[in-house]
């Protein structure tokens, strides 16, 4: 934490006002116009943190209290943060609605994984060497429960490529697996996926064989390095179908 | 509160704020769950009303939401940082009062003990070094300095409570200012 800024172009007094703003002893007017100073003197404020770091370490003594729940549900609503809650329509109307939903999220998420969401959904324009729907495209949404999509997939059949969009808790400890599961038999593992993040997997034939309208997705919480037995061994967190677009 | 009691390392309050400014609203929630308890700690304290307390806290992480993108690595730990914001919110409501805060007789009142060694430190070892500083002032000086950055008290109302002269509460507390950045030093 260097805070090795030549602080010496402030006057002693505004040193002063530095240090009392960050102990907060100022009254109203004073104080305010501290805080703007803050806002427009980089010495200023490389002093004010300074204070800020050095006094801090009181609030050791504070004893901690839990707020009520709906300190965080006004949170919520005043920034727009909640979710539409699902009703789980049928079809391409659930497909829309799901995307959208993750599409408020990734814009939220972070601009490239709304870039690559784009380019996932629309292809074409972002992508101009990728053809537009000249095979049939599938899209698959996988949810848990009553959450946001933990991940998006976008089978190309004719490149035998599947790309994928995940927004999942990572963790240091597990792997995430995306498995196909199949109507009878056990389900097969196509690839251990990135928590957060695209992902182009190339597809053998055996496997693309049985990707079709309503082949379904699982994502299990496996160990590192995937599941030792071939078979899904942590908690299915999120599972969803392929539908064509 | 197990999580207000987790050892709570800088690492991961940086990378959730780092998150949140990428507009991740589980590393936002997350960020809330682990240092709400806290915060509000030293929100109540400074208000001493739990509806204004919650309040401020509610507002302070609006703040924190909008204005996680300016949070700047290496310049103030996350703490610093998070609780900055939180005591601005809570210094400008109490001050916006007009009046001064309204003596409620709870154990908030008791002179504050040296922190026992199983209390939460959510600023990790700095926390040592400044209770090592404080000791080194006068008594009455230290117990000046904490009371007063603990309630969020003007020099006015520091006067008033402690019941001394408002120049000499001045006195004291730019004095002990002085020891401390000497005690601890430039490099946070």
């Amino acid at each position: 934490m260097s805070n090795s800024v030549n602080n010496s172009d402030l006057t002693e007094k505004e040193r002063w006002l530095a240090a009392e703003f960050a102990m907060g002893v100022l009254e109203k007017d004073e104080h305010d116009k501290a805080a703007m100073l803050y806002d427009q003197n980089i010495s200023f404020q490389h002093e004010v943190d300074g204070w800020t770091s050095r006094l801090t370490p009181m609030l050791d003594d504070v004893e901690p209290q839990m707020p009520s729940p709906a300190v965080w549900s006004q949170i919520e609503h005043r920034l727009g943060l909640v979710e539409t809650p699902s009703t789980a329509p049928k079809g391409l109307a659930a497909w829309w609605q799901s995307v959208n939903l993750w599409r408020g999220l990734s814009l939220g998420t972070s601009a490239v994984a709304a870039i690559a969401l784009a380019m996932l959904i629309y292809g074409g324009p972002l992508a101009p060497t990728q053809p537009t729907l000249t095979t049939q495209e599938l899209v698959a949404t996988l949810t848990s429960e009553g959450t946001s999509p933990a991940m998006v997939a976008r089978l190309d059949r004719a490149k035998r490529q599947m790309t994928i969009l995940t927004a999942m808790q990572s963790s240091a400890e597990h792997d995430h697996e995306l498995w196909l599961v199949p109507a009878e038999g056990n389900p097969v593992s196509i690839a251990l996926v990135e928590a957060q993040g695209t992902t182009t997997l190339d597809l053998d034939e055996a496997l693309l064989a049985q990707l079709d309208e309503g082949a379904t997705f699982a994502i299990s919480v496996e160990p590192l390095g995937g599941s030792p037995t071939g078979l899904p061994t942590g908690p299915v967190i999120a599972s969803g179908q392929l539908r064509t677009i | 509160m197990t999580d207000a009691h987790r050892n709570i390392s800088a690492q991961t309050l940086e990378y959730l704020i780092g998150r949140t400014a990428l507009g991740d609203k589980s590393a936002f929630s997350e960020l809330y769950s682990l240092m709400a308890p806290k915060l509000f700690g030293v929100c109540f304290r400074i208000l001493r009303e739990k509806q204004e307390a919650e309040d401020v806290l509610q507002d302070a992480f609006v703040k924190i939401w909008q204005k996680s993108d300016q949070y700047a690595m290496g310049r103030a730990t996350p703490v610093a940082w998070l609780s900055t914001i939180v005591r601005n919110q809570a210094i400008d409501r109490v001050r916006s009062r007009g009046k001064p805060t309204e003596q409620i007789d709870d154990h908030f009142d008791l002179p504050d003990a040296e922190p026992s060694p199983e209390q939460q430190t959510i600023s990790g070892q700095v926390a040592k070094q400044i209770d090592l500083c404080l000791e080194q002032l006068k008594q009455d000086h230290a117990q000046c300095v904490r009371r007063t950055y603990l309630s969020g008290w003007s020099y006015q109302q520091a006067a008033d409570e402690l019941k001394v002269p408002i120049n000499t509460v001045k006195t004291w507390i730019r004095r002990s200012l002085l020891s401390l950045k000497e005690c601890l030093g430039n490099e946070q």
